[in-house]
C-alpha cells in the first residue's frame, strides 16, 4: 500500500509558530501581580549546615517572602525513582546545587540581592569526587548507609545499586580465546546544552486546591506526581501544562523549578516564576554520568569474540535521579551489537559530592557505545583486521542474542548499516592514514545497538486521545513531551495517514495533565514506538466509529462507502456526510466521535543474579557511523570532514525528521569527542558556562550524510522504531577510532582536546626515532 | 530609582520606556514590550539566542544596556514577517526542516536575515559564518544551512 | 558632570573625560561584550556607567599615505571587512575575524579589546608586530605608547582610570612585506585564544627583516618576542633557523594551565606556530629565497 504521509518529508507542525517568535516557552509566561524566585545554593558540596538565617532577606524592601527548610517541615523527598532529594537542605548539603532558601520578590533583581543576606552556618565535611573512592569501605557516607543491598567489602552509604550479567562459561570462552584485550575505558561528565536554561511559572487557586504550571517537562504525569508526593497534595491538585520546550536530551526528565515554583505559588498565594540562569542550571541539574569500563575481551585469530568480562562503575553524584537505571543500561549494552556467547559482567553505581546525574541522551548506552567500540576497534588492530569487517564478523543477525539473553526475532538491520555505510562513504579495508602539507588524516568506523522504551519489565505505556470537532477536525491529545524531535508531527501523520485525510484536518489540543492521559515519558526513545502505536491504535478505533455510526445513519453497509477528505462519501453518489455532521449526529445520539488508543506491551523483568530475560526491550535500533577527520600536526586541532551516518529505524515515519536527528546526534557526538566534559574539581565545576563549556558551532560541524536502512518490521507503527538516542551513539567513538587511524595513538576517554592530540603525536615521533 | 529613557524604534514601531541603568535590552524587550519570541540562552553573549539587529548590524541583546537603544531601531523576529506573511527564510525554515526546538530559531533567523541583506549569494562557508555566533544544539546545522541557502539569490524556490 | 541615573551617554570626549575625571571608578562602556558579561548575573552591581559608544572622536578609519589610524571604537567587524585593510594588512583582518562570532565582532571595539587586556585578545599580537602606538586621551591631554608596552598584567594596562583609548596608529608597511596571524582554539568560532602568534616582516634580497613577533595567551600580556625575532633578523630565507627560534620562542613565553590548555601546551604549540607561519609566509607567491 502507498503511504500518504508515512515515510515522507513532513512540515513539523509546531514550526510556523518556531520561526514567527509566537511560541511560548516556560519563561515566556507573565502572569499578573507574579513574584520571582531566587534560590540560595549550597556554599559547600558536603557540608553539615548548622543554620540559615533568612530573617534579614525579609526586610529587603521589595521581598515578599524568604523561607528555608526549618519553615517547611512538611516538605518531603522528591526523586525519579529514589525519593532522596531534598527540596530544602535540612541537615546538610551533598552537593553544590543542594537549595538552602528560597526567596520570592517583586523583581528578579531583588531577589537575587536579598541572597546576599542569607547567612548559612555550615561545617565543611571531605568531599568525595571519585566514585572509585566513594565505594571504598572506609570513605564517608554520603547518604544513609544501606547495608541490606551492599555488596560486603563497598560502602553502604556510597553505593547505590549494583547489577549483573551472566551468560555461558566465561573461563571456557577465554581459554578458547587466541588473544585476550584488556581496557580501561573512562567517560566525563557532559551537560547537555538544551538552548532553553530550566524556568517555570506557577499559580494557586485556593478555591479549587489547584496549582497550575507552564513548565517544561520530558514527563507530564511523572512530574506532577512527584510535586504532589513532596508538597502533600493529591496528584489532580498539580496541573502541568506543556509549553513549548526548548530542548531536552535528558535534562528535562529531572525536577528542576517545578516543586519550588509550586511550593512558593501556594505559600505566598500568587503566582511566581523561577528563571534559572545557566551557570545555576548547569552546576544544579543533571548530567551524563561519568562511567568507567573495565574490559576484557576474549577472541580468536580469525576474530571470533569468545568471551567478554565488563566491570562498569557509574558516578550518579550527589543524588540518585535515574542513575541506578542509567548505569545498568551501561551494563546491559555493554558488548554492543555484537554475538558474545560467554558473559559477565556487574555494574556499581556511586554516590558522590559532584553534581547528581541522570538521564543525557543514550542513557548509559552512549558511554558504553564509546567503550565497546573502543574495545572493538583495538581489538581489531591487535588481530590485524580490518575494524569494519570485523565488526561485520560478529555483528547481530536474526536469532542473535543480546546481552540480556533476549533473541532478536525482527529487525536486526546492523550488518546493513555496516554494508550501506561503507557503501556510501567509499570505505576501502585497506585505508589508511595519509599526511599532506602537516595535516593528518584518518577513518573511523563504529557501530551501535540501543534497546527502545523502558523495558525490563517496567510498565511503560502512552495514551493518545482523538475527538472529531464541530468544525470536523480531529483533535489529538497527547501527553507526549515534543522537545524539539518532532513526536506531535509524527502523531498528527499516523492520525491523517488512518483516516485518510488532509493533515491540517488534524489539530492539537496543549499537553497538559487535567487533558491528556499519561504519555510516558520523552525518553528510551520510545515516543515514535509508544506514543506512535497509540496513536495509530486510536485513529483505527476512530475510524471504526466514524464507519459505525455511517453505516447506521446511511443504512449501508461499509464497502459500499468510504472515509476520505475528511468526508463520508457514498460510492457512486453524490451522498456525502461530512465528519462535522457526523460528529454532531454522534454526539446527539450519545455516542460522540471519540477514540483512545493505549499501547502497553509487555517486557520481561531480567533475572536479578544473570541480568537474561526473554524480552527485554520492544525493540532495537542500530547505527553506524564512519568518520574521517583531519589533524593539524602543529597544533593538534582535530576537524571532523564527513562523517556518514547509517541508522536502521525499522521504518521512517517522517523522514526529514529521522534525518534532523541523526544530524543532530552526529554534531553532538563531534562535542562529545573533541570538546565536551563539565569539570568538577572537589565537587567544584570550573566551567559553568558557554565559553568554557563548548559545544560545537556551525564552523565545526562536518559533512554530514545521512542514509537510513529500513528492514520494516520493529514494533512501532509501520514497522518503526526510535532514533533519538541512537543517533548519537556511534558518532563520538567513530571520530576517535579516526584520530587512532590517523595518528596510531588511541585515546581511552573523551573529549581528545588539541593538547592530548599534540602531545600524542609528539611521544610518538620520539619512540619511533 | 531614577530611571533612564529610552526611545526608539522596534519592528519600525516607536517606543518610549523610562529603565533602570542596569537593564539590559533583552529584558526591555521581553519584560516591557512583550517581544518574547527574542530568547535568553546564557546572558553572555555565547549562545546568540537573543539575536536581534540594532541599526541594521547584529548583536546579542543580553550584552547591550537598554540605555544603548537609546535612538536606535532594532529588530525582532517579531519584525520578520508581515502580517501573515512569513519571510522567505521562515517559509524556507519549516520547509527545509531547520526548526527542531525552536529556542535557537528566532536568533538564527535575524542572523541569516543579515547575512543575505549582506551578501546575496553567500557560499556554504559564508552561511556557516554567518550563523557561527547561534548555538543549535538540535538540528547539527545541516538543515540550518540549507534552508538558507535555497533562498539565496538565483535559488529562489528552487527545489531538489 | 556626574552619572546622576547611574548611566551617561556624552556625545563630547570633553564631556565624557570630565565624567571620568569625577568619578575614575565608572565603568566605562563601548561595545559591551566584556563589561556585561562580567556583571551578566549581578548587573545591579554594575554601578554608574560611562557610555562612549556615541563619541564621534572615537569612530574613524584612516589609511594615509604613510599611516593607518584606526578610532578605538572601531569595531571587529569594520577591521575584518575593510577591503583596504584586507589588502594592506590582511592578517589584522584574519585577527578580527578570529574574535567571536558576528555578533561580538560588530558590537566589540578594538579599544574595548585592548583596555580589557586579556593575554588572549586577538587584535594585540597583529598590532604589535605591526608596532602599533596606542593613544590615550586624558584630562591633561593625549599620551601614547608602543601597544608592546601598553600592557602590565592580566586585566591591567598603563592607561589611568580617568583616560580612554583614542585609537591605534602604525606606519603603512613598505616593501615587500609579510604578515600572519594563527590562532589556536578549541573550536572554529566563538573561541578564546589557548595560543595565538602574528607575524611581521620584510623578505628582502632573500633575506628576512624588520620582523617583529607577538604571541596571545602565552604570557600575562600580549607577548612581543624579541629575542626569537633577533635569532631570525637577517637570516637568508634558504635554511631559516627555525628550531632554534622556536625554541627560544617557547623560553620567551610564560604560559600557564586553565581551563583551555596546559602551560605546556601552549609553550609548544607556540612554537609550531611559528613553524606553520613562517612556511605560510615562505610559500606564498612571490618570495624567491635568493633575492
Amino acid at each position: 500500500m502507498r503511504n500518504r504521509y508515512v515515510g515522507k518529508k513532513i512540515d513539523r507542525v509546531d514550526a510556523r509558530d518556531k520561526v514567527t517568535g509566537k511560541a511560548l516557552y516556560s519563561a515566556d509566561f507573565y502572569l499578573e501581580d507574579m513574584l520571582y524566585l531566587k534560590v540560595l545554593r549550597a556554599p559547600h558540596p558536603h557540608a553539615r549546615i548548622k543554620s540559615v538565617d533568612v530573617s534579614k532577606a525579609r526586610t529587603i524592601p521589595g521581598v515578599a517572602m524568604a523561607i528555608s527548610a526549618k519553615d517547611v517541615p512538611w516538605v518531603k523527598n522528591f526523586g525519579m525513582i529514589f525519593k532522596d532529594q531534598e527540596v530544602l537542605v535540612r541537615e546538610k548539603t551533598r552537593y553544590m546545587g543542594d537549595a538552602l532558601a528560597i526567596v520570592a520578590a517583586e523583581t528578579e533583581t531583588i531577589a537575587r540581592q536579598a541572597l546576599d543576606y542569607i547567612e548559612v552556618d555550615y561545617e565543611p565535611l571531605p568531599v568525595i569526587s571519585d566514585p572509585l573512592k566513594a565505594l571504598e569501605k572506609e570513605s564517608p557516607y554520603i547518604h544513609e548507609p544501606r547495608e541490606e543491598n551492599c555488596d560486603p567489602g563497598l560502602n553502604p552509604g556510597n553505593l547505590l545499586c549494583t547489577h549483573r550479567l551472566e551468560r555461558g562459561d566465561l573461563e571456557r570462552g577465554f581459554s578458547e580465546a587466541d588473544v585476550i584485550v584488556e581496557n580501561e575505558i573512562r567517560t566525563p561528565h557532559i551537560e547537555h546544552v538544551a538552548l532553553q536554561p530550566e524556568a517555570g511559572v506557577a499559580k494557586y487557586d485556593k478555591e479549587t486546591g489547584v496549582c497550575t504550571m507552564w513548565v517544561a517537562t520530558q514527563w507530564l504525569h511523572d512530574i506532577q506526581a512527584d510535586v504532589a508526593q513532596a508538597l502533600d497534595m493529591k496528584t489532580e491538585q498539580v496541573q502541568i501544562i506543556q509549553p513549548a520546550i526548548g530542548g531536552a536530551f535528558g535534562k528535562r526528565e529531572d525536577v528542576s523549578v517545578h516543586i519550588i515554583i509550586a511550593l512558593m505559588a501556594i505559600l505566598t498565594g500568587r503566582p511566581v516564576k523561577m528563571e534559572m540562569t545557566r551557570e545555576e542550571l548547569m552546576i544544579t541539574q543533571n548530567k551524563r554520568h561519568p562511567i568507567i569500563f573495565r574490559h576484557k575481551t576474549g577472541v580468536k585469530k580469525d576474530g571470533t569474540i569468545t568471551a567478554w568480562k565488563a566491570e562498569v562503575i557509574g558516578d550518579t553524584g550527589a543524588y540518585a535521579s535515574t542513575g541506578s537505571a542509567v548505569v545498568h543500561q551501561a551494563l546491559y549494552m555493554c558488548t554492543g551489537p555484537y554475538n558474545v556467547p560467554n558473559l559477565s559482567g556487574v555494574s556499581y553505581t556511586a554516590y558522590t559530592n559532584n553534581t547528581y546525574a541522570g538521564a543525557m541522551r543514550g542513557f548509559g548506552a552512549t558511554q558504553a557505545a564509546f567503550a565497546y567500540e573502543t574495545q572493538m576497534d583495538c581489538i581489531a588492530a591487535e588481530l590485524g583486521l580490518d575494524p569494519l569487517e570485523f565488526r561485520k564478523k560478529n555483528a547481530y543477525e536474526l536469532g542473535s542474542m543480546t546481552p540480556n539473553g533476549q533473541i532478536l526475532t525482527t529487525s536486526v538491520g546492523v550488518k546493513d548499516t555496516l554494508e550501506k555505510a561503507a557503501e556510501v562513504f567509499g570505505y576501502k579495508p585497506d585505508q589508511l592514514s595519509k599526511e599532506e602539507n602537516g595535516k593528518i588524516r584518518g577513518i573511523g568506523v563504529a557501530s551501535s545497538m540501543f534497546g527502545c522504551g523502558y523495558g525490563e519489565g517496567f510498565p511503560d505505556h502512552s495514551i493518545v486521545d482523538l475527538e472529531v470537532t464541530d468544525e470536523g477536525k480531529i483533535l489529538v491529545h497527547s501527553a507526549a513531551a515534543d522537545v524539539g524531535q518532532g513526536i506531535l508531527t509524527v502523531v498528527c501523520q499516523i492520525v491523517a495517514e488512518v483516516l485518510d485525510i488532509p493533515l491540517e484536518l488534524v489539530e492539537l489540543a496543549p499537553g497538559d495533565t487535567h487533558t491528556s492521559k499519561n504519555a510516558g515519558s520523552t525518553s528510551a526513545t520510545r515516543q515514535t514506538i509508544f506514543s506512535g502505536n497509540a496513536a495509530k491504535l486510536a485513529a483505527e478505533e476512530l475510524l471504526g466509529k466514524i464507519y459505525h455510526r455511517a453505516s447506521l445513519e446511511l443504512v449501508k453497509h461499509h464497502p459500499q462507502f468510504l472515509v476520505q477528505e475528511g468526508e463520508i462519501v457514498l460510492q457512486g453518489t453524490e451522498t456525502r456526510i461530512s465528519l462535522a455532521e457526523l460528529a454532531k449526529i454522534a454526539r446527539e445520539k450519545g455516542d460522540p466521535l471519540h477514540a483512545e488508543g493505549c499501547y502497553f506491551p509487555r517486557t520481561d523483568v531480567p533475572d536479578e543474579a544473570t541480568g537474561q530475560g526473554n524480552l527485554v526491550y520492544v525493540a532495537y535500533t542500530f547505527n553506524t557511523h564512519i568518520a574521517e577527520i583531519e589533524i593539524d600536526k602543529y597544533t593538534g586541532e582535530t576537524r571532523v570532514l564527513r562523517v556518514v551516518a547509517v541508522p536502521d529505524v525499522g521504518r521512517v515515519i517522517n523522514r526529514i525528521g529521522v534525518e534532523g536527528q541523526s544530524e543532530g546526534g552526529t554534531v553532538m557526538g563531534v562535542g562529545m569527542a573533541l570538546m565536551e566534559k563539565q569539570v568538577i574539581e572537589e565537587g567544584i565545576t570550573k566551567n559553568a558556562d558557554l565559553s568554557t563549556y563548548l559545544i560545537p558551532t556551525s564552523l565545526d560541524m562536518p559533512e554530514i550524510i545521512t542514509e537510513i536502512v529500513e528492514s520494516g518490521d520493529a514494533a512501532g507503527p509501520y514497522g518503526a522504531k526510535g532514533i533519538g538516542e541512537p543517533a548519537l551513539l556511534p558518532a563520538a567513538p567513530a571520530i576517535i577510532n579516526a584520530i587512532y587511524n590517523a595518528t596510531g595513538v588511541r585515546f581511552f576517554h573523551t573529549p581528545v582536546t588539541p593538547d592530548q592530540v599534540f602531545k600524542a603525536i609528539k611521544d610518538r615521533e620520539k619512540k619511533n626515532s | 530609582m531614577a530611571k533612564v529613557k529610552v526611545e526608539f524604534k522596534v519592528n519600525g514601531r516607536e517606543y518610549s520606556r523610562e529603565v533602570e541603568a542596569a537593564t539590559r535590552l533583552l529584558d526591555l524587550l521581553r519584560n516591557e514590550l512583550g517581544l518574547i519570541g527574542t530568547k535568553e540562552g546564557c546572558g553572555k553573549g555565547e549562545c546568540g539566542t537573543c539575536t536581534v539587529l540594532m541599526d541594521g548590524k547584529p548583536v546579542n541583546s543580553c550584552l547591550v544596556l537598554a540605555p544603548q537603544a537609546n535612538g536606535r531601531e532594532i529588530l525582532t523576529i517579531e519584525g520578520l514577517s508581515s502580517g501573515d506573511r512569513l519571510h522567505p527564510l521562515q517559509d524556507a525554515f519549516i520547509k527545509k526542516g531547520a526548526v527542531q526546538c525552536g529556542y535557537c530559531t528566532p536568533g538564527i533567523l535575524i542572523s541569516a536575515y543579515y547575512l543575505l541583506k549582506n551578501n546575496p549569494r553567500p557560499n556554504r562557508d559564508d552561511i556557516k559564518e554567518g550563523i557561527s555566533g547561534n548555538l543549535c544544539r538540535c538540528t547539527g546545522y545541516v538543515k540550518i544551512i540549507e534552508a538558507i541557502e535555497s533562498v539565496t539569490e538565483g535559488r529562489e524556490g528552487h527545489e531538489e | 558632570m556626574i552619572i546622576d541615573l547611574g548611566y551617561a551617554a556624552p556625545d563630547s570626549l570633553q564631556k565624557a573625560l570630565q565624567i571620568l575625571k569625577e568619578d575614575p571608578s565608572c565603568k566605562v562602556l563601548a561595545g559591551g561584550t566584556d563589561l556585561l558579561v562580567k556583571f551578566y548575573d549581578a548587573r545591579e552591581k554594575m554601578g554608574n556607567v560611562l557610555d562612549i559608544s556615541r563619541l564621534e572622536e572615537l569612530k574613524g578609519l584612516e589609511i594615509g599615505k604613510d599611516k593607518i589610524f584606526l578610532g578605538s571604537l572601531t569595531s571587529h567587524e569594520q577591521i575584518y571587512r575593510n577591503p583596504q585593510l584586507q589588502k594592506i594588512v590582511p592578517f589584522l583582518c584574519r585577527a578580527a575575524k578570529s574574535v567571536g562570532a558576528p555578533q561580538i565582532r560588530h558590537q566589540g571595539t578594538l579599544g574595548g579589546n585592548l583596555a580589557n587586556a586579556s593575554p588572549a585578545a586577538d587584535l594585540a599580537p597583529p598590532l604589535i608586530a605591526l608596532d602599533a602606538v596606542v593613544f590615550l586621551a586624558g584630562p591633561e591631554g593625549e599620551r601614547s605608547f608602543k601597544l608592546a608596552d601598553f600592557f602590565t598584567g592580566p586585566g591591567k594596562t598603563r592607561k589611568n582610570p580617568d583616560e580612554i583609548i583614542s585609537g591605534v596608529e602604525f606606519a603603512l608597511p613598505k616593501g615587500d612585506f609579510r604578515g600572519t596571524f594563527l590562532k589556536v582554539g578549541q573550536r572554529r568560532a566563538l573561541a578564546i585564544a589557548v595560543a595565538s602568534l602574528a607575524i611581521a616582516l620584510n623578505f628582502q634580497d632573500g633575506v628576512v627583516k624588520n620582523i617583529r613577533l607577538a604571541a596571545g595567551s602565552v604570557a600575562p600580556v600580549p607577548l612581543r618576542a624579541r629575542k626569537t625575532e633577533s635569532i631570525l633578523e637577517g637570516q637568508k630565507l634558504a635554511g631559516l633557523p627555525l628550531d632554534k627560534a622556536a625554541d627560544q620562542l617557547k623560553k620567551e613565553a610564560s604560559p600557564i594551565d586553565d581551563i583551555r590548555g596546559t602551560g605546556d601546551y601552549r609553550s609548544q604549540v607556540l612554537g609550531n606556530l611559528l613553524r606553520k607561519g613562517m612556511y605560510e609566509l615562505l610559500s606564498q607567491e612571490g618570495v624567491r629565497e635568493n633575492g
